[in-house]
Protein backbone atom coordinates (compact mmCIF):
# COMPACT_ATOMS: atom_id res chain seq x y z
CA UNK A 1 0.00 0.00 0.00
CA UNK A 2 1.21 3.47 -0.83
CA UNK A 3 2.60 5.60 1.97
CA UNK A 4 -0.22 7.89 3.18
CA UNK A 5 2.44 10.53 3.79
CA UNK A 6 3.69 10.51 0.20
CA UNK A 7 2.22 13.91 -0.67
CA UNK A 8 3.43 15.58 2.52
CA UNK A 9 5.38 18.74 1.79
CA UNK A 10 5.59 18.10 -1.97
CA UNK A 11 3.39 21.08 -2.84
CA UNK A 12 3.42 24.66 -1.61
CA UNK A 13 1.21 27.72 -1.60
CA UNK A 14 3.30 30.52 -3.12
CA UNK A 15 0.68 33.21 -3.62
CA UNK A 16 -2.63 34.42 -2.19
CA UNK A 17 -4.91 37.20 -3.33
CA UNK A 18 -8.45 38.46 -3.12
CA UNK A 19 -10.84 41.15 -4.21
CA UNK A 20 -12.03 43.76 -1.75
CA UNK A 21 -14.51 42.30 0.72
CA UNK A 22 -17.95 43.25 -0.55
CA UNK A 23 -21.18 43.03 1.36
CA UNK A 24 -23.88 40.75 0.02
CA UNK A 25 -25.05 42.21 -3.26
CA UNK A 26 -22.32 44.85 -3.48
CA UNK A 27 -20.68 43.28 -6.55
CA UNK A 28 -23.75 41.71 -8.15
CA UNK A 29 -23.50 43.86 -11.24
CA UNK A 30 -19.82 43.12 -11.62
CA UNK A 31 -20.23 39.37 -11.41
CA UNK A 32 -18.20 36.36 -10.37
CA UNK A 33 -15.94 36.07 -13.42
CA UNK A 34 -14.58 39.60 -13.10
CA UNK A 35 -14.05 39.08 -9.38
CA UNK A 36 -12.33 35.74 -9.90
CA UNK A 37 -10.00 37.36 -12.43
CA UNK A 38 -9.01 40.06 -9.95
CA UNK A 39 -8.34 37.52 -7.18
CA UNK A 40 -6.30 35.28 -9.49
CA UNK A 41 -4.33 38.27 -10.72
CA UNK A 42 -3.62 39.39 -7.16
CA UNK A 43 -2.51 35.91 -6.12
CA UNK A 44 -0.14 35.71 -9.10
CA UNK A 45 1.28 39.17 -8.32
CA UNK A 46 1.92 37.91 -4.79
CA UNK A 47 3.70 34.88 -6.24
CA UNK A 48 5.67 36.98 -8.68
CA UNK A 49 4.36 35.33 -11.84
CA UNK A 50 2.01 36.23 -14.64
CA UNK A 51 -1.40 34.56 -14.82
CA UNK A 52 -0.24 33.53 -18.28
CA UNK A 53 2.13 31.07 -16.53
CA UNK A 54 -0.73 29.13 -14.92
CA UNK A 55 -1.55 25.74 -16.45
CA UNK A 56 -3.82 24.23 -13.79
CA UNK A 57 -7.15 25.35 -12.30
CA UNK A 58 -9.03 23.95 -9.33
CA UNK A 59 -12.19 25.02 -7.55
CA UNK A 60 -15.12 23.60 -5.57
CA UNK A 61 -18.78 24.03 -4.69
CA UNK A 62 -19.74 24.21 -8.37
CA UNK A 63 -18.11 27.62 -8.69
CA UNK A 64 -19.82 29.52 -11.48
CA UNK A 65 -16.50 30.66 -12.98
CA UNK A 66 -14.96 28.11 -15.31
CA UNK A 67 -11.26 27.60 -15.96
CA UNK A 68 -12.08 28.02 -19.63
CA UNK A 69 -12.99 31.66 -19.11
CA UNK A 70 -10.09 32.52 -16.80
CA UNK A 71 -7.45 30.85 -18.98
CA UNK A 72 -8.96 32.48 -22.05
CA UNK A 73 -9.07 35.91 -20.45
CA UNK A 74 -5.42 35.86 -19.38
CA UNK A 75 -4.03 34.01 -22.41
CA UNK A 76 -2.72 31.40 -20.02
CA UNK A 77 -0.59 28.41 -20.97
CA UNK A 78 -2.40 25.43 -22.39
CA UNK A 79 -4.76 24.13 -19.69
CA UNK A 80 -3.67 20.83 -18.17
CA UNK A 81 -6.07 20.61 -15.21
CA UNK A 82 -9.64 21.86 -14.71
CA UNK A 83 -10.65 20.25 -11.42
CA UNK A 84 -13.92 20.53 -9.51
CA UNK A 85 -14.62 19.09 -6.09
CA UNK A 86 -18.33 18.48 -5.74
CA UNK A 87 -20.26 19.51 -2.66
CA UNK A 88 -21.90 22.73 -1.62
CA UNK A 89 -20.82 25.75 0.40
CA UNK A 90 -17.39 25.78 2.00
CA UNK A 91 -17.31 22.11 2.89
CA UNK A 92 -15.26 20.91 -0.08
CA UNK A 93 -12.69 23.74 0.02
CA UNK A 94 -9.81 21.40 0.89
CA UNK A 95 -10.61 19.25 -2.12
CA UNK A 96 -9.56 22.05 -4.45
CA UNK A 97 -6.18 22.14 -2.71
CA UNK A 98 -5.90 18.33 -2.72
CA UNK A 99 -6.36 18.26 -6.49
CA UNK A 100 -3.87 21.08 -6.93
CA UNK A 101 -1.27 19.48 -4.65
CA UNK A 102 -1.55 16.09 -6.34
CA UNK A 103 -1.28 17.67 -9.77
CA UNK A 104 1.85 19.74 -9.09
CA UNK A 105 3.55 17.03 -6.99
CA UNK A 106 3.16 14.45 -9.74
CA UNK A 107 4.21 16.77 -12.54
CA UNK A 108 0.84 16.92 -14.24
CA UNK A 109 0.83 20.70 -13.85
CA UNK A 110 3.50 23.32 -13.18
CA UNK A 111 1.43 26.07 -11.56
CA UNK A 112 -2.12 25.54 -10.33
CA UNK A 113 -4.52 28.21 -9.16
CA UNK A 114 -7.22 27.43 -6.59
CA UNK A 115 -10.06 29.94 -6.69
CA UNK A 116 -13.54 30.65 -5.35
CA UNK A 117 -15.72 33.58 -6.40
CA UNK A 118 -19.14 34.26 -4.91
CA UNK A 119 -21.81 36.93 -5.26
CA UNK A 120 -24.25 36.11 -2.49
CA UNK A 121 -26.67 38.81 -3.43
CA UNK A 122 -27.46 36.70 -6.47
CA UNK A 123 -28.09 33.39 -4.81
CA UNK A 124 -28.75 33.58 -1.12
CA UNK A 125 -29.06 30.08 0.27
CA UNK A 126 -32.42 30.13 2.07
CA UNK A 127 -34.07 32.66 -0.18
CA UNK A 128 -32.95 30.75 -3.24
CA UNK A 129 -34.61 27.60 -1.97
CA UNK A 130 -37.75 29.47 -1.03
CA UNK A 131 -38.12 31.20 -4.38
CA UNK A 132 -37.37 28.53 -6.92
CA UNK A 133 -40.56 27.19 -8.51
CA UNK A 134 -39.31 23.60 -8.46
CA UNK A 135 -37.54 22.72 -5.27
CA UNK A 136 -34.16 21.03 -5.61
CA UNK A 137 -34.58 17.36 -4.72
CA UNK A 138 -32.31 17.61 -1.70
CA UNK A 139 -34.58 20.22 -0.13
CA UNK A 140 -37.96 18.95 -1.25
CA UNK A 141 -38.41 16.99 1.97
CA UNK A 142 -37.60 19.99 4.17
CA UNK A 143 -38.93 23.13 2.50
CA UNK A 144 -42.66 22.30 2.95
CA UNK A 145 -42.04 22.50 6.70
CA UNK A 146 -40.27 25.86 6.48
CA UNK A 147 -36.72 24.51 6.77
CA UNK A 148 -34.81 26.45 4.14
CA UNK A 149 -31.91 28.32 5.71
CA UNK A 150 -28.61 26.71 6.60
CA UNK A 151 -28.87 28.27 10.05
CA UNK A 152 -32.07 26.35 10.74
CA UNK A 153 -30.43 23.12 9.62
CA UNK A 154 -27.35 23.54 11.76
CA UNK A 155 -29.50 24.55 14.71
CA UNK A 156 -30.84 20.98 14.60
CA UNK A 157 -27.31 19.66 15.24
CA UNK A 158 -26.85 22.33 17.90
CA UNK A 159 -29.99 21.44 19.86
CA UNK A 160 -29.00 17.76 19.76
CA UNK A 161 -25.48 18.63 20.97
CA UNK A 162 -26.94 20.65 23.85
CA UNK A 163 -29.19 17.72 24.76
CA UNK A 164 -26.45 15.09 24.65
CA UNK A 165 -23.60 17.01 26.25
CA UNK A 166 -25.02 19.96 28.16
CA UNK A 167 -23.54 22.53 25.79
CA UNK A 168 -24.86 26.04 26.51
CA UNK A 169 -25.35 29.38 24.81
CA UNK A 170 -22.46 30.73 26.89
CA UNK A 171 -20.22 28.39 24.91
CA UNK A 172 -21.47 29.75 21.59
CA UNK A 173 -20.99 33.27 22.92
CA UNK A 174 -17.28 32.56 23.50
CA UNK A 175 -16.82 31.76 19.79
CA UNK A 176 -18.67 34.91 18.72
CA UNK A 177 -16.67 37.07 21.14
CA UNK A 178 -13.37 35.53 19.93
CA UNK A 179 -14.23 36.35 16.33
CA UNK A 180 -14.73 40.02 17.16
CA UNK A 181 -11.56 40.15 19.28
CA UNK A 182 -9.57 38.85 16.33
CA UNK A 183 -11.32 41.06 13.77
CA UNK A 184 -10.63 44.17 15.84
CA UNK A 185 -7.00 44.14 14.63
CA UNK A 186 -7.83 43.25 11.01
CA UNK A 187 -8.41 46.42 8.97
CA UNK A 188 -10.20 44.45 6.24
CA UNK A 189 -12.70 42.81 8.59
CA UNK A 190 -16.34 43.83 8.46
CA UNK A 191 -17.28 43.52 12.16
CA UNK A 192 -14.42 45.06 14.12
CA UNK A 193 -16.33 46.23 17.19
CA UNK A 194 -15.82 44.09 20.28
CA UNK A 195 -18.81 42.11 21.49
CA UNK A 196 -19.53 41.68 25.19
CA UNK A 197 -21.43 38.69 26.57
CA UNK A 198 -24.13 41.08 27.78
CA UNK A 199 -24.58 42.46 24.27
CA UNK A 200 -24.66 38.92 22.92
CA UNK A 201 -27.43 37.79 25.25
CA UNK A 202 -29.49 40.92 24.59
CA UNK A 203 -29.84 39.92 20.95
CA UNK A 204 -32.97 38.03 19.93
CA UNK A 205 -32.94 34.54 18.58
CA UNK A 206 -33.07 34.06 14.84
CA UNK A 207 -32.95 30.27 14.68
CA UNK A 208 -33.13 29.38 18.36
CA UNK A 209 -30.62 28.87 19.94
CA UNK A 210 -28.67 30.85 17.31
CA UNK A 211 -28.46 34.63 17.53
CA UNK A 212 -27.14 37.09 14.98
CA UNK A 213 -23.49 36.88 16.23
CA UNK A 214 -23.59 33.06 15.94
CA UNK A 215 -24.40 33.28 12.23
CA UNK A 216 -21.86 34.20 9.55
CA UNK A 217 -22.33 37.21 7.36
CA UNK A 218 -22.88 36.94 3.62
CA UNK A 219 -20.43 38.52 1.22
CA UNK A 220 -19.46 39.17 -2.37
CA UNK A 221 -15.80 38.19 -2.62
CA UNK A 222 -13.27 36.17 -4.59
CA UNK A 223 -10.07 34.61 -3.24
CA UNK A 224 -7.33 32.69 -5.02
CA UNK A 225 -4.13 30.82 -4.15
CA UNK A 226 -1.18 29.75 -6.30
CA UNK A 227 0.14 26.20 -5.82
CA UNK A 228 3.34 24.72 -7.18
CA UNK A 229 5.69 21.87 -6.39
CA UNK A 230 8.12 22.12 -3.48
CA UNK A 231 11.00 21.93 -5.98
CA UNK A 232 9.73 24.95 -7.90
CA UNK A 233 8.62 26.94 -4.84
CA UNK A 234 11.99 28.66 -4.48
CA UNK A 235 11.55 30.27 -7.90
CA UNK A 236 8.65 32.42 -6.65
CA UNK A 237 8.71 35.73 -4.81
CA UNK A 238 6.66 34.80 -1.74
CA UNK A 239 7.84 32.62 1.13
CA UNK A 240 6.35 29.20 0.40
CA UNK A 241 3.89 27.60 2.78
CA UNK A 242 3.88 23.83 2.43
CA UNK A 243 0.83 21.60 2.19
CA UNK A 244 1.55 18.87 4.73
CA UNK A 245 -1.81 17.26 3.97
CA UNK A 246 -5.15 17.94 2.34
CA UNK A 247 -8.14 15.68 2.98
CA UNK A 248 -11.76 15.43 1.97
CA UNK A 249 -14.40 13.04 3.20
CA UNK A 250 -17.33 12.25 5.43
CA UNK A 251 -18.58 9.32 7.50
CA UNK A 252 -20.58 6.46 6.00
CA UNK A 253 -24.18 7.41 5.18
CA UNK A 254 -23.46 11.07 5.96
CA UNK A 255 -24.84 12.03 2.57
CA UNK A 256 -25.86 15.67 2.36
CA UNK A 257 -25.63 15.81 6.16
CA UNK A 258 -27.84 18.38 7.78
CA UNK A 259 -28.57 19.84 4.36
CA UNK A 260 -30.21 16.61 3.27
CA UNK A 261 -31.26 13.44 4.92
CA UNK A 262 -30.96 13.81 8.72
CA UNK A 263 -30.37 10.05 8.68
CA UNK A 264 -26.65 10.00 9.32
CA UNK A 265 -25.52 7.87 12.25
CA UNK A 266 -26.42 9.39 15.59
CA UNK A 267 -22.74 9.74 16.53
CA UNK A 268 -22.38 12.06 13.56
CA UNK A 269 -25.65 14.00 13.94
CA UNK A 270 -24.36 16.33 16.65
CA UNK A 271 -20.94 16.73 15.05
CA UNK A 272 -19.25 18.61 12.24
CA UNK A 273 -19.07 15.30 10.35
CA UNK A 274 -15.31 15.65 10.29
CA UNK A 275 -13.92 12.78 12.34
CA UNK A 276 -12.93 10.69 9.33
CA UNK A 277 -11.36 13.73 7.66
CA UNK A 278 -9.40 14.53 10.82
CA UNK A 279 -8.03 11.00 11.11
CA UNK A 280 -7.10 11.00 7.43
CA UNK A 281 -5.48 14.43 7.61
CA UNK A 282 -3.42 13.66 10.70
CA UNK A 283 -2.29 10.36 9.24
CA UNK A 284 -1.18 11.95 5.98
CA UNK A 285 0.54 14.90 7.68
CA UNK A 286 2.21 12.88 10.42
CA UNK A 287 1.00 15.59 12.76
CA UNK A 288 -1.71 15.78 15.39
CA UNK A 289 -3.68 18.40 17.29
CA UNK A 290 -0.83 18.92 19.75
CA UNK A 291 1.38 20.10 16.87
CA UNK A 292 -1.05 22.82 15.70
CA UNK A 293 0.15 26.37 16.46
CA UNK A 294 -2.87 28.16 15.00
CA UNK A 295 -6.26 26.90 13.78
CA UNK A 296 -8.75 28.33 11.31
CA UNK A 297 -11.98 26.41 11.88
CA UNK A 298 -14.89 27.10 9.55
CA UNK A 299 -17.34 29.28 11.43
CA UNK A 300 -20.58 29.59 9.52
CA UNK A 301 -22.32 28.93 12.83
CA UNK A 302 -20.58 29.23 16.17
CA UNK A 303 -21.72 25.84 17.60
CA UNK A 304 -20.14 24.10 14.61
CA UNK A 305 -16.76 25.48 15.68
CA UNK A 306 -17.16 23.61 18.97
CA UNK A 307 -18.01 20.44 17.06
CA UNK A 308 -15.07 20.97 14.69
CA UNK A 309 -12.68 21.32 17.62
CA UNK A 310 -14.08 18.05 18.97
CA UNK A 311 -13.84 16.24 15.64
CA UNK A 312 -10.22 17.36 15.22
CA UNK A 313 -9.29 16.12 18.68
CA UNK A 314 -8.56 19.36 20.54
CA UNK A 315 -10.89 18.03 23.23
CA UNK A 316 -13.12 15.01 23.75
CA UNK A 317 -16.41 14.67 21.90
CA UNK A 318 -19.00 16.67 23.81
CA UNK A 319 -16.37 18.81 25.57
CA UNK A 320 -16.13 21.57 22.96
CA UNK A 321 -18.16 23.97 25.08
CA UNK A 322 -16.20 23.59 28.32
CA UNK A 323 -12.98 23.60 26.25
CA UNK A 324 -13.56 27.05 24.75
CA UNK A 325 -15.15 28.51 27.88
CA UNK A 326 -12.30 27.21 30.04
CA UNK A 327 -9.53 29.03 28.21
CA UNK A 328 -8.88 26.49 25.46
CA UNK A 329 -8.85 29.10 22.71
CA UNK A 330 -7.11 32.44 22.46
CA UNK A 331 -3.64 33.92 22.05
CA UNK A 332 -2.22 32.02 25.02
CA UNK A 333 -3.91 28.72 24.21
CA UNK A 334 -5.07 27.61 20.75
CA UNK A 335 -5.21 30.77 18.60
CA UNK A 336 -8.45 30.40 16.64
CA UNK A 337 -9.80 32.16 13.55
CA UNK A 338 -7.18 34.84 13.93
CA UNK A 339 -8.49 37.17 11.20
CA UNK A 340 -12.06 37.12 12.54
CA UNK A 341 -13.32 34.27 10.40
CA UNK A 342 -16.63 34.10 8.63
CA UNK A 343 -18.38 35.50 11.70
CA UNK A 344 -16.47 38.79 11.66
CA UNK A 345 -14.05 39.13 8.71
CA UNK A 346 -15.81 38.06 5.49
CA UNK A 347 -17.62 35.00 4.15
CA UNK A 348 -15.57 33.30 1.44
CA UNK A 349 -16.39 29.59 1.78
CA UNK A 350 -13.19 28.88 3.70
CA UNK A 351 -10.74 30.58 1.34
CA UNK A 352 -9.99 33.44 3.71
CA UNK A 353 -9.26 30.87 6.40
CA UNK A 354 -6.57 29.47 4.09
CA UNK A 355 -5.25 32.95 3.34
CA UNK A 356 -5.02 33.72 7.05
CA UNK A 357 -3.18 30.45 7.72
CA UNK A 358 -0.69 31.39 4.99
CA UNK A 359 -0.15 34.83 6.55
CA UNK A 360 0.41 33.23 9.96
CA UNK A 361 3.07 30.91 8.57
CA UNK A 362 4.70 33.77 6.65
CA UNK A 363 4.71 35.81 9.86
CA UNK A 364 2.61 38.64 8.42
CA UNK A 365 -0.77 38.20 10.17
CA UNK A 366 -2.55 40.99 12.02
CA UNK A 367 -2.81 38.80 15.11
CA UNK A 368 0.50 37.08 14.52
CA UNK A 369 1.19 33.93 16.54
CA UNK A 370 4.88 34.09 17.42
CA UNK A 371 6.87 31.34 15.76
CA UNK A 372 3.88 29.68 14.11
CA UNK A 373 5.08 26.58 12.26
CA UNK A 374 1.92 24.49 11.80
CA UNK A 375 -1.55 25.74 10.83
CA UNK A 376 -4.76 23.74 10.57
CA UNK A 377 -7.55 24.88 8.26
CA UNK A 378 -10.91 23.14 8.68
CA UNK A 379 -13.48 23.36 5.91
CA UNK A 380 -17.16 23.83 6.47
CA UNK A 381 -19.38 21.35 8.20
CA UNK A 382 -21.96 20.54 5.58
CA UNK A 383 -22.59 17.99 2.88
CA UNK A 384 -20.21 15.26 1.77
CA UNK A 385 -17.34 15.91 1.37
CA UNK A 386 -16.09 18.21 4.06
CA UNK A 387 -12.36 18.86 4.14
CA UNK A 388 -9.25 20.15 5.89
CA UNK A 389 -5.70 21.31 5.22
CA UNK A 390 -2.55 21.08 7.30
CA UNK A 391 -0.02 23.74 6.34
CA UNK A 392 3.58 24.10 7.54
CA UNK A 393 6.25 26.81 7.35
CA UNK A 394 9.01 24.29 6.66
CA UNK A 395 8.93 21.50 4.12
CA UNK A 396 8.45 18.40 6.23
CA UNK B 1 -48.98 26.44 7.15
CA UNK B 2 -49.98 28.88 4.42
CA UNK B 3 -47.21 30.37 2.33
CA UNK B 4 -44.79 27.49 2.53
CA UNK B 5 -43.85 25.73 -0.70
CA UNK B 6 -45.96 22.62 -1.32
CA UNK B 7 -44.24 19.23 -1.61
CA UNK B 8 -42.65 18.52 -4.95
CA UNK B 9 -44.20 15.37 -6.34
CA UNK B 10 -41.78 13.29 -8.38
CA UNK B 11 -41.86 9.68 -9.46
CA UNK B 12 -39.87 8.98 -6.31
CA UNK B 13 -41.71 11.11 -3.77
CA UNK B 14 -45.32 11.11 -5.00
CA UNK B 15 -46.30 7.84 -3.23
CA UNK B 16 -45.13 9.31 0.07
CA UNK B 17 -47.07 12.57 -0.19
CA UNK B 18 -50.19 10.95 -1.67
CA UNK B 19 -50.27 8.30 1.06
CA UNK B 20 -50.15 11.12 3.60
CA UNK B 21 -53.24 12.48 1.84
CA UNK B 22 -54.89 9.19 2.84
CA UNK B 23 -53.58 9.60 6.41
CA UNK B 24 -50.97 6.88 5.99
CA UNK B 25 -47.21 7.22 6.69
CA UNK B 26 -45.01 5.33 4.25
CA UNK B 27 -41.30 4.61 4.54
CA UNK B 28 -39.19 3.18 1.77
CA UNK B 29 -38.16 -0.44 2.35
CA UNK B 30 -35.65 -2.61 0.53
CA UNK B 31 -37.47 -5.11 -1.63
CA UNK B 32 -34.86 -7.75 -0.86
CA UNK B 33 -33.63 -7.46 2.73
CA UNK B 34 -36.44 -5.33 4.22
CA UNK B 35 -34.24 -2.55 5.60
CA UNK B 36 -36.10 0.77 5.95
CA UNK B 37 -34.66 4.06 4.73
CA UNK B 38 -35.70 7.71 4.41
CA UNK B 39 -35.65 9.92 2.46
CA UNK B 40 -35.88 7.61 -0.56
CA UNK B 41 -32.66 6.51 -2.23
CA UNK B 42 -32.11 4.40 -5.34
CA UNK B 43 -30.31 1.58 -3.51
CA UNK B 44 -30.29 -0.20 -0.17
CA UNK B 45 -27.42 0.86 2.07
CA UNK B 46 -27.48 -2.54 3.79
CA UNK B 47 -27.42 -4.95 0.84
CA UNK B 48 -27.04 -2.84 -2.31
CA UNK B 49 -30.31 -4.02 -3.83
CA UNK B 50 -32.12 -1.77 -6.28
CA UNK B 51 -35.50 -3.30 -5.42
CA UNK B 52 -37.69 -0.57 -3.91
CA UNK B 53 -40.79 -1.11 -1.82
CA UNK B 54 -42.92 1.08 0.42
CA UNK B 55 -44.07 0.09 3.89
CA UNK B 56 -46.78 1.65 6.01
CA UNK B 57 -45.48 2.33 9.51
CA UNK B 58 -47.28 3.07 12.76
CA UNK B 59 -45.99 6.62 12.94
CA UNK B 60 -44.94 6.71 16.55
CA UNK B 61 -41.53 7.96 17.56
CA UNK B 62 -39.51 10.46 19.52
CA UNK B 63 -38.20 13.93 18.83
CA UNK B 64 -34.52 13.65 17.90
CA UNK B 65 -33.92 17.39 17.55
CA UNK B 66 -35.77 20.56 16.64
CA UNK B 67 -35.38 24.26 15.89
CA UNK B 68 -37.68 27.21 16.56
CA UNK B 69 -37.46 29.80 13.80
CA UNK B 70 -38.02 33.29 15.17
CA UNK B 71 -37.20 35.33 12.10
CA UNK B 72 -38.48 34.30 8.69
CA UNK B 73 -36.12 33.25 5.93
CA UNK B 74 -37.97 35.49 3.48
CA UNK B 75 -40.50 38.21 4.16
CA UNK B 76 -43.33 36.20 2.60
CA UNK B 77 -43.15 33.90 5.65
CA UNK B 78 -43.58 36.67 8.20
CA UNK B 79 -47.12 35.50 8.97
CA UNK B 80 -45.80 32.15 10.19
CA UNK B 81 -44.69 33.66 13.49
CA UNK B 82 -42.39 31.52 15.62
CA UNK B 83 -42.59 27.97 14.29
CA UNK B 84 -40.79 24.69 14.86
CA UNK B 85 -39.25 22.14 12.59
CA UNK B 86 -38.44 18.79 14.19
CA UNK B 87 -36.58 15.61 13.33
CA UNK B 88 -38.53 12.58 14.55
CA UNK B 89 -36.98 9.14 14.94
CA UNK B 90 -39.59 6.49 14.17
CA UNK B 91 -40.25 3.40 16.28
CA UNK B 92 -40.14 -0.11 14.94
CA UNK B 93 -38.18 0.24 11.71
CA UNK B 94 -35.65 -2.27 10.39
CA UNK B 95 -31.99 -1.25 10.14
CA UNK B 96 -30.41 1.95 11.36
CA UNK B 97 -32.90 4.41 12.89
CA UNK B 98 -35.20 6.14 10.41
CA UNK B 99 -35.75 9.85 10.95
CA UNK B 100 -38.30 12.09 9.29
CA UNK B 101 -38.12 15.83 9.03
CA UNK B 102 -41.43 17.34 10.08
CA UNK B 103 -42.94 19.54 12.76
CA UNK B 104 -44.70 19.06 16.06
CA UNK B 105 -48.16 20.61 16.22
CA UNK B 106 -50.09 21.51 19.38
CA UNK B 107 -47.00 22.31 21.42
CA UNK B 108 -45.30 25.38 22.91
CA UNK B 109 -41.62 26.22 23.33
CA UNK B 110 -41.40 24.74 26.81
CA UNK B 111 -43.10 21.53 25.79
CA UNK B 112 -40.92 20.64 22.82
CA UNK B 113 -37.90 18.70 24.08
CA UNK B 114 -35.55 16.07 22.70
CA UNK B 115 -36.99 12.65 23.47
CA UNK B 116 -40.63 13.76 23.47
CA UNK B 117 -42.94 10.89 22.48
CA UNK B 118 -45.01 11.81 19.42
CA UNK B 119 -47.31 10.22 16.89
CA UNK B 120 -48.05 11.10 13.32
CA UNK B 121 -50.89 13.32 12.16
CA UNK B 122 -51.57 14.83 8.76
CA UNK B 123 -51.99 18.43 7.63
CA UNK B 124 -53.80 18.51 4.27
CA UNK B 125 -52.18 20.50 1.45
CA UNK B 126 -54.90 19.88 -1.14
CA UNK B 127 -57.41 17.15 -2.03
CA UNK B 128 -54.71 14.57 -2.73
CA UNK B 129 -51.64 15.51 -0.73
CA UNK B 130 -50.90 16.07 2.96
CA UNK B 131 -47.84 16.74 5.10
CA UNK B 132 -47.06 14.15 7.77
CA UNK B 133 -46.74 16.09 11.03
CA UNK B 134 -46.50 14.95 14.63
CA UNK B 135 -48.36 15.63 17.85
CA UNK B 136 -47.42 14.75 21.42
CA UNK B 137 -48.75 11.39 22.55
CA UNK B 138 -49.49 10.29 26.10
CA UNK B 139 -47.00 7.78 27.46
CA UNK B 140 -48.14 4.26 28.26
Amino acid sequence: MADPRWLRGRAAIVGIGSTAYGRRGEFTERGELSMAAEAVSAACVDAGIAVADVDGWSSYSMDSTEPADLAHAFGSRPVRLAAMTHGGGGAAMGGAFLHAAMAVATGQVDVCVVYRSICQGKLRFGQAIAKVPRLPAAFSWAAPYGLMAAGQMFALATVRHMHLYGTTEEHFCRIAVNAREMAANNPQARFRELLTPNEYFEMPYIYEPLRRPDICMESDVAVAAVITSAERAADFDADPVYIAAASVGAPQRFGQGLLGSYNMRDDDFASAGQRTVAADLYSKAGLGPADVDVAQVYDHFSPLVLMGLEDFGFCEVGEGGPFVAGGGIGPDALPLNTAGGHLAEVYAHGMTHVAEAVRQLRGTAANQVAGAEVALVVGGAGPTPTSALMLTREAT
Amino acid sequence: MPGLPPPRLTSVSAPYWRAAGDRRLLVQRCGDCGTHRHPPTPACYACGSLAVDWDEVAGTGRVHSFVWTHRPVVSVFENLGVYNVAVVELDGTVGEPVRILSRVNDIDRDGLVVGLAVCVDFDPVDDEVALPVFVPRPLG
